[in-house]
Order: C-alpha cells, then structure tokens, then sequence
C-alpha cells in the first residue's frame, strides 16, 4: 500500500467521524439544494450553513495535528509519525497534498451546490484558493520548530485574520477576481515550502526544540550565585509574579503588536473624498476602515487566550493538575485572586495601549482646503453628548468584555477534567457561529417573525443547559468540603448560573426584535451589548469552584 | 512516645472498579526514614496524593501533622518538601526565578542554605529549567525542597531515571534531613538497594493493601535463605508456614523462610528435613518473594 | 578509617559496620585511642542512615570494643594485651569456623585439611624469602 496514503490514514485516525460526519453534512446539503426553495426557509438554511466553517476547521485541522501545542515550541507534526521510516518528502506531500485538496473541493462543492442554486450569490473559485491558503497556512505555522512559543500564537492568530481580511477587502473594492486568485495560490505555495521545510528542520534536529544547556558551571555562575534579586513580600505577591508571567502580560504583548501591526497599512493607505459641509477632506481610506476595529482587536485575543489557545500551566500530564503548582502552600482562594488579579491589570495596561494607538491615530492630521486639520475633528467634530456617550458607553463594554473573555481562561484552566477542558472551546465556537448567523440574518432585514422561532428554540435549549450545568454543580458541591462555603454563597452560584443563562436568552431575543416598535429605548447598542455580556459573567465566578474541585478529588 | 507525622487509618480509594487502596493504614513517626515499596499500581503515588492533599480520602482518614491536609493545605504544605517523581517543575521558570518564588511560601526558608545548596549543586542562576538535563533538574527541585528544612520530605520515586552521581545527592539530602533532630522522611522507590541503605521502617504494598510494614533490622532478621535437605526425595516443593519461593529438586531445596530464627530447626524438622545453610537475603529477594506471587 | 558496606549483602547494615571496625580494630589499623568519626559524619560519609551508624556504635560498645563519652565522642576501647589477644583469637575462630563447614560440606577428611595448611604455610615462606633475596639482589 502507498506510504504516503498509510502516513495521512495514521494522522487523521482519531479523528474518523468527524470526516465522515462532515462528509455527510455536505451530501445532506448538496440534496437538500435540490429541493424547491420555499420549502426550506432562510433561517434554517443559515443555520445549516453554520457547521461547514466548524467542519471545515476540525477536518483541516487533522492534516496538522489534532494534539498540536500552539504555544509550544517543538514542531506539530506528530513526533511518532517523524520516526517512521518514511522520506520526508513523503512525510510533507501527502497531507499538504491532502489538505489543499480537501479544503477546496470542500468549498467547492459547498458554494457550487448549495449556495448559488439556493439564491446566495457567493464567489466560487477565489474562495477555494483562500481556504486551501488558509489550511497550508496553518500547517506551516504548526510544523516549524520555533525559539519561542509566544512568537508562534501570535503568528497563528494574525496570519489567517490577514488572509480572510485580504479576501474581504478584494471583495470590497471590485478587484479582479482572478488575480485574488492568483494571490491566494501563491500564499498557499509559499505556506507549502515552509511547512517542508519545517517538517525538515523538526526531523533532523537534535531535540524536539528545546536544546539543553551544555554550559560547564564556573566562576561566573558561582558569583552569581549570591545576587538575588528582592524577594518576595508574601506568597501571595509570589503567585501574582507567576501569574502575571504566564497569564496576564500576555494580552497587552499581543496587543501591542497588534496595534504596530494595525497602524502599517497607514502609510500606504489610499485616500477618500470627505464631504463635510462645505468643505472635502481627504480621508484616509485605512483610518476609516479599522479606527473602529481597533478596540475589537484585543477582544479577539483575549479570547482566543481565554479559550485555551495555549496549553495550561495548571493542567499536568494526565489531565489533572499539575504537582507542582497544585502543590503550593496557598490557599485556593488566594490562587484564584492571584490570577484575576494578574488578568485585570493586563487588561487595564490593554486598554491604555489601545486607547492611546486610537489618540494617536486621531491627532494625525488630514489635509483639507483650509490646511491641515487631526483626524478627530473631521470624524467625529459633529458629535454631541449623545454620540460620546454611545461611544465611550461602547469602549468601557469591550474592555470588560475582554477581561471576562480572558477570565474565563481561569475557568478552562482550573476545570479538572481534559476531556471537558478540550470541548470547551469547541462548545464556545460553536455557540458562537451562531450568534454571528443570527445577527447578520437579522442585518439582512430578514422578517423577524422568521426568526423569532429558530431563535427561541435555540435559546431555550442554551438555557436548559446553563440549569443543568447549575444542577450539576451544586450536586457536586454538595460532596465538596470547602475551607469556607456556607449555604448561601452556594446558592448564588447556582443562581448566578441560571440567572445569567435567563439574561442570555433575553438578550437574544430583545436584540433581534425591532425595537423601534416594541421596546424604543433599548435601540442604545450599549444596552444590547449588555445583554449578551450578562451571560457568563458567572464562569468567572465558577472558575472558584471548579479550582477546589479539581486541587482536592 | 514520638509524635506522629503521618497517621493514615483505614484508607480506601476507588478509580471506577478498581481499588487503588484498599483500607491502608500507615503510621509515619517522628524522626524516621520509611521507604515505600511497591508494584507498579500498587497504589503508592496515589498514597501519597493523599498526604498531599491532593486526593480526598474516600473513606478512613488521612492527618499530617495532625492537620487534615484538604481542610488546611498551607498549613501542611508549608511543612513538606516534595520530590516528585517527574520533576514536573516548569520549565520556562530559571534557576534564580524558582529560587525566589519558592522562598515566599515557606517561613522556614534559609536562603544562605539555599546559596550553599545552589553551588553544590553547580546550578546556574540563569538558565531555564528546560534546558537543563534531567539530573540538574532533579538537583533543582531537591534544592527547593530542601532549603526551608522540612519537617517531613515526601519524595515519590525521586531516582527514576537519573545517574548514580544524583542519586548519591538524593540519598545524601536525605541523610542530611534525618540527621537533623525532629525531621522525618517518607519516600517511594523501586531501587530497593537504596531503600535499604537509608531507611528505618520498610512498607510494602500491594494491590492497594498493606503486605509488609515494619523496622528494616527486623525484617532483615526475620527473613533467610535457607538450604534444605530432605530425607525422602520430592518432586514438587515442600511446603512449611513461613517460608515460600521454595526452588530446588529431589532432596535439596532452597526457600526464602520469613519468621522468628528460633522457629526455624522445628518448622524444617517438621517435613522431615534438616538446615544445611542460612543466610541473610537483600530486600530486592524480600520483595520478589512476597510480591511476586511467591506469597499466599 | 576504610569501611566499605553493600546494601545488597544479606548482612544487616550495621552488623557490616561492626564486622569492619572489628577486623581494623584487630588488625592494628585502629590503635586504641584513636577516634571513630561522629555518627552523623559517618552516615553522612557511607549515606546510610544515622540510626543504623548509632545501633552499630552501641553493638561495638556493648562488646567493649569501644567506649562512648557524651559530648566527647566514641574512641576505641584500651585494652590489655591478654584482652586484645583474645580478641583477634575469637576473629580467626570465626574464619576457621567458615574453613571447617565448607571442608566438611566438601566432604574432605580433617587430616587432609590440616596437611594442606601446612603446604599453604611452606609456600607463603618460601615466596617470602624469595622475595627477600630479590629485594636484596636489586638493592
């Protein structure tokens, strides 16, 4: 039998059902197309739409590695395939191959025999060379042994954002499709090259990496010896250094980039015509496409953090925690602070560095008739109190909406069982492509009493799950002996779960109605926003209980 | 009498269906060396996630200097020094920066010791423990867990895998703490030689049960080879209370003979049978013998 | 002061050390008045455990071998001469013990094994005096 066939067989293994499953989606759909249009309603076929990107992900994700370590720094590829006695050639092409090919023709058949005989004008070709790019992309970004892991999560977090961007913003301004296309197949050239060189360099190192110091000990070591630095305070003040050094100055690190990153393009950003009033300004085309984007940014990031993009400290070999930091002398209450603590003075430092990149960004002049005028005045010199507010109203949601997206990392981290810490991110992208159909068919003025059924439904599901987290959680609290857990904070866990799962589904429903008729002053988007940030507020919280569950089992 | 530092009584632990303790009782006094010996799975790294506080006790109870040590961890664990078996420190952390942050948890600690330790050990402040081999890793986390004097060094396992020269380190660590008035030690190991040499009271367990728990001279003392021969010739072995791991044919045969010496002579004299040799046996037969099926 | 001990002997550790301090006390090795080392430098030396060193120090002096001071340290006993005599009388008893058990397991008549100490006595002299003569010869 081929190698190179056994070697793709051996990686995408573990995960089987998951290509027979996508593979069934797509025929379900591909026959569902068939079918007249009205008997599927638009609702629905958004729904139905929402697994391919979710499948498309997991599937791709085993031509890399289903066990890959983002923020590792050994190569991906898994270390038992690499001793095979296989070419590497063999070893490279088989699942780059594998990978274009899938991620394409998945698109293809997705696009090709489903979205445009339904009606849903979507581009077919440049698309399939985009996905392909993205799915190459990965793979070079997972199989190069790196120096630093930190250096790999961030690149894993900008490099496909930048493609999806460079296809939307194609779109966006009428560029000729074939040359996106040839765009594309070149990222996915170039992505092909690195990850064999990668696979390359990851076979014929020493180490997996990390390379082990053959310094011999002398007389400058000796000396250095005695210079410590100040020790500290209390062990408290220890926990929060440890914290901090693996959690916390993370976000405002990655958001620095970011935010250099961001304000590249506007060097080179062309120029729109201004109308205001009388006068034509010319505005940046760049300034005005991602000045708003910009709070948006260290969001994004916090919860891929928060997620679990990075393998956790507190989680050992097996799943369950690791010796030593489970064995510190300190009290579980007091880890916890030390990581919230540590979480919340990252998240402030993000937000002064955001806010004082979009100061910056706004003092920069623009050119008018009457001279050169900073950017502030011309976007935003006619807004009133009311604009501000909506604004500034907005900003503060974001910021703690980072906090508690990155908090939530707490909660993953501490969650005693590896099974249920992996599914959890799965579960929140899933949830999450969700909301993100129903929201944009909500924009597309799609009547809401279509809708409103779908949503409900599926609202009402999230919320007999939340009751049934809660339920669980008590029962096992219940068993817990806590150092200090009186009745009534229990009881405000489990009703801070439920409560919070109520707010959800309200929110939810109250953002897709048209307010206009129904509840007028809930047209603020600050209070939409609200809404669905209620939700879990409370995992945070949890994130306590799930700590003295897994320390002491 | 001497305070106890560890009382286990009575400990059951289930994983599923399978019993990793099974009513384990175990008592630590003060100022002792116990060595831990066992299979694979028999049920001592679970032992000792208990003491740590890691594991709740299922039923039975679990007190380490006297304290529960889920109800209370700083208050036990700012007492222990442990070893365990991966090293499993961080890696990312380097030498000076585990120094430090260690230094904050324990009230005891003594940083000159600490220093000392340090350039025995020829641990360089600036590099990361990634990078060092597993023996100068294993040198780290003994150092850490030496330098604020414990009360009781818990080290699971602490030789697998390393050099003699680490291993002569972890032997000495341990002979440094014992020697100090009031410390106590408590560790695993399969290198029963080792066990030997440094320990006071031997446990042995198996399949989460207690086989063997008593003073090292004791059971020296109490366990021989013997040499037998036999008046009539047999083909399968003979069999007396007390002695097993029976080896031989016709009318010479061999047997590991657990008991007092002075029961000896009658027990072989019993199966008609006269003691040609006696002699002492190393822990490594002791533990073949009663573990390895030998005993029923 | 040598002393060598094998965990893995079935000899009892301690019983190891006492054996040893024997032979090098009745070997003139140790003279009496001399000074064993502490039990924590000498645990600390052979990495054995204290208690184990302290059980052998009170064996030793419970067997006159040595003398005990509190603050002061252990020192090898003073013995008479008779006493010293005795002593190194009762070590090569226990090796002439050994000698006559293995003779007996091999089944070789008393008679022979005397003939055969001498034999092995007149060889150690002539070798001695050749090598005295080789000595001289080289000068």
């Amino acid at each position: 039998m081929n190698q190179g066939a056994v070697v793709l067989g051996l990686m995408v293994h573990r995960l089987r059902p998951v290509y027979i499953a996508f593979s069934a989606y797509l025929l379900l759909l591909v026959g569902l197309a068939r079918l007249p249009a009205s008997w599927i309603p638009e609702a629905v076929a958004g729904m139905l739409c929402m697994p391919f990107g979710f499948g498309l992900l997991a599937t791709v994700f085993g031509f890399v590695n289903v066990e890959a370590d983002i923020a590792g720094t050994a190569s991906a590829y898994s270390p038992w395939l690499l001793r095979l006695p296989v070419k590497t050639s063999t070893l490279a092409f088989w699942p780059i191959a594998a990978a274009a090919v899938w991620a394409s023709a998945s698109w293809i058949i997705f696009a090709g025999l489903f979205l445009i005989p339904r009606g849903i004008g979507a581009p077919l070709w440049w698309p399939a060379a985009m996905v392909a790019a993205l799915a190459l992309n990965l793979q070079a970004i997972l199989w190069v042994p790196v120096r630093r892991g930190g250096v790999r999560l961030v690149v894993a977090i900008a490099m496909p954002m930048a493609i999806v961007l460079f296809g939307q913003i194609a779109s966006a301004f009428d560029w000729s499709p074939v040359h996106v296309l040839e765009s594309y197949l070149i990222v996915a050239l170039a992505s092909a090259v690195a990850a064999s060189y990668g696979l390359t360099r990851a076979r014929t190192s020493p180490s997996s990496g990390i390379r082990t110091s053959t310094h011999a000990f002398d007389g400058a070591d000796l000396a250095k010896v005695k210079q410590t630095r100040k020790a500290f305070q209390t062990p408290q003040a220890a926990q929060f250094w440890l914290e901090w050094r693996r959690q916390g100055r993370v976000l405002p690190l990655l958001t620095l980039f970011g935010m250099v990153g961001m304000s590249i393009p506007l060097f080179f950003s062309g120029d729109n015509d201004f109308l205001q009033g009388s006068e034509t300004t010319k505005v940046s085309i760049w300034m005005t496409t991602a000045l708003p984007m910009l709070p948006w940014v260290p969001l994004l990031f916090a919860t891929a953090i928060g997620m679990g993009a990075r393998r956790s400290d507190m989680r050992g070999s097996e799943g369950v925690y690791h010796l030593y930091h489970a064995t510190r002398p300190l009290q579980a209450i007091d880890m916890y602070r030390a990581k919230m603590k540590a979480i919340a003075a990252g998240v402030l430092i993000t937000a002064v560095i955001t806010l004082s990149t979009m100061l910056i960004w706004l003092w920069l002049p623009a050119v008018t008739t009457s001279g050169k005028v900073p950017y502030v005045q011309i976007l935003f010199g006619s807004f009133r109190l009311r604009e501000w507010s909506i604004m500034i109203g907005v900003i503060a949601v974001l910021i703690v909406w980072t906090w508690r997206n990155q908090a939530v990392g707490a909660f993953v981290d501490y969650l005693p069982s590896r099974p249920l810490a992996t599914a959890y991110p799965l579960v929140v992208c899933f949830i999450g492509a969700n909301m993100f159909v129903f929201f944009t068919a909500n924009s597309n003025q799609i009547h809401w009493f279509r809708t409103l059924p779908v949503v409900s439904i599926f609202c009402a599901v999230l919320l007999v799950a939340k009751l049934a987290v809660a339920v669980g959680c008590a029962a096992k609290l219940v068993r817990l002996r806590p150092t200090s857990w009186p009745e009534l904070k229990n009881s405000f866990a489990i009703w801070t779960l439920a409560a919070s799962g109520a707010a959800t589904s309200l929110g939810l429903i109250v953002s897709v109605l048209p307010k206009e008729e129904v509840f007028p002053y809930l047209q603020h988007p600050v209070a939409e926003m609200l809404g669905v940030l209620l939700v879990p507020l409370a995992r945070p919280i949890v994130a306590r209980i799930a700590l003295e569950m897994g320390r002491h089992r | 009498m001497a305070e106890n530092i560890v009382e286990i009584r009575d400990l059951v632990r289930t994983y599923g269906r399978h019993r990793a303790l099974n009513g384990v009782d175990l008592i630590v006094e003060k100022g002792t060396v116990l060595g831990l010996v066992g299979q694979n799975g028999a049920g001592k790294t679970t032992l000792i996630k208990h003491i740590l506080g890691l594991l709740r006790a299922e039923t039975g109870s679990v007190r380490v200097f006297g304290k529960d040590p889920v109800a209370d961890p700083p208050g036990v664990l700012s007492r222990i020094g442990y070893l365990s078996e991966e090293g499993d420190l961080p890696l990312w952390m380097r030498v000076e920066e585990l120094v430090r942050y260690s230094a904050a948890f324990y009230p005891g600690w003594d940083q000159k010791y600490a220093d000392q330790l340090q350039r025995e050990f020829a641990l360089s402040s600036d590099s990361k423990l990634g990078s060092l081999s597993k023996g100068q890793r294993a040198r780290a986390g003994l150092l850490v867990a030496l330098a604020f004097k414990p009360d009781l060094l818990l080290l699971d396992e602490p030789s697998s895998g390393l050099d003699p020269v680490v291993r002569r380190d972890i032997l000495g660590a341990i002979i440094r703490t014992i020697a100090d008035e009031g410390r106590t030690v408590l560790f695993s190991s399969h290198l029963l030689a080792e066990v030997e040499q440094v320990s006071d009271r031997v446990v042995m367990l198996q399949d989460g049960r207690v086989v063997l728990d008593d003073n090292l001279a004791h059971i020296k003392l109490t366990h021989h080879r013997i040499d037998v021969v036999l008046k009539e010739a047999r083909t399968d072995p003979p069999s007396i209370q007390g002695a097993f791991g029976w080896d031989g044919e016709g009318k010479s045969w061999s047997a590991l003979w657990c008991g007092e010496p002075a029961a000896l002579e009658a027990a072989v004299a019993s199966i008609g049978g006269r003691v040609i040799g006696n002699e002492g046996v190393s822990l490594d037969d002791i533990f073949v013998a009663h573990v390895g099926g030998g005993r029923k | 002061m040598r002393i060598h001990i094998s965990p893995r002997d079935g000899v009892p550790i301690y019983l190891q050390i006492v054996q040893q301090v024997r032979r090098l006390v009745g070997s003139g090795e140790l003279l009496p008045g001399d000074e064993l080392p502490s039990i924590r430098s000498l645990a600390d030396t052979l990495v054995v455990n204290p208690n184990t060193v302290a059980h052998a120090y009170r064996e030793l002096e419970s067997a006159g071998i040595v003398t005990t001071s509190r603050g002061l340290g252990t020192y090898v006993a003073e013995k008479d001469q008779a006493t010293a005599h005795a002593e190194r009388r009762a070590m090569l008893a226990e090796r002439i013990d050994a000698l006559v058990l293995e003779s007996r397991q091999m089944r070789i008549p008393f008679a022979e094994v005397l003939e055969l100490i001498r034999e092995r006595e007149a060889e150690f002299r002539t070798e001695k005096e050749t090598k005295d003569e080789s000595e001289v010869i080289c000068g």
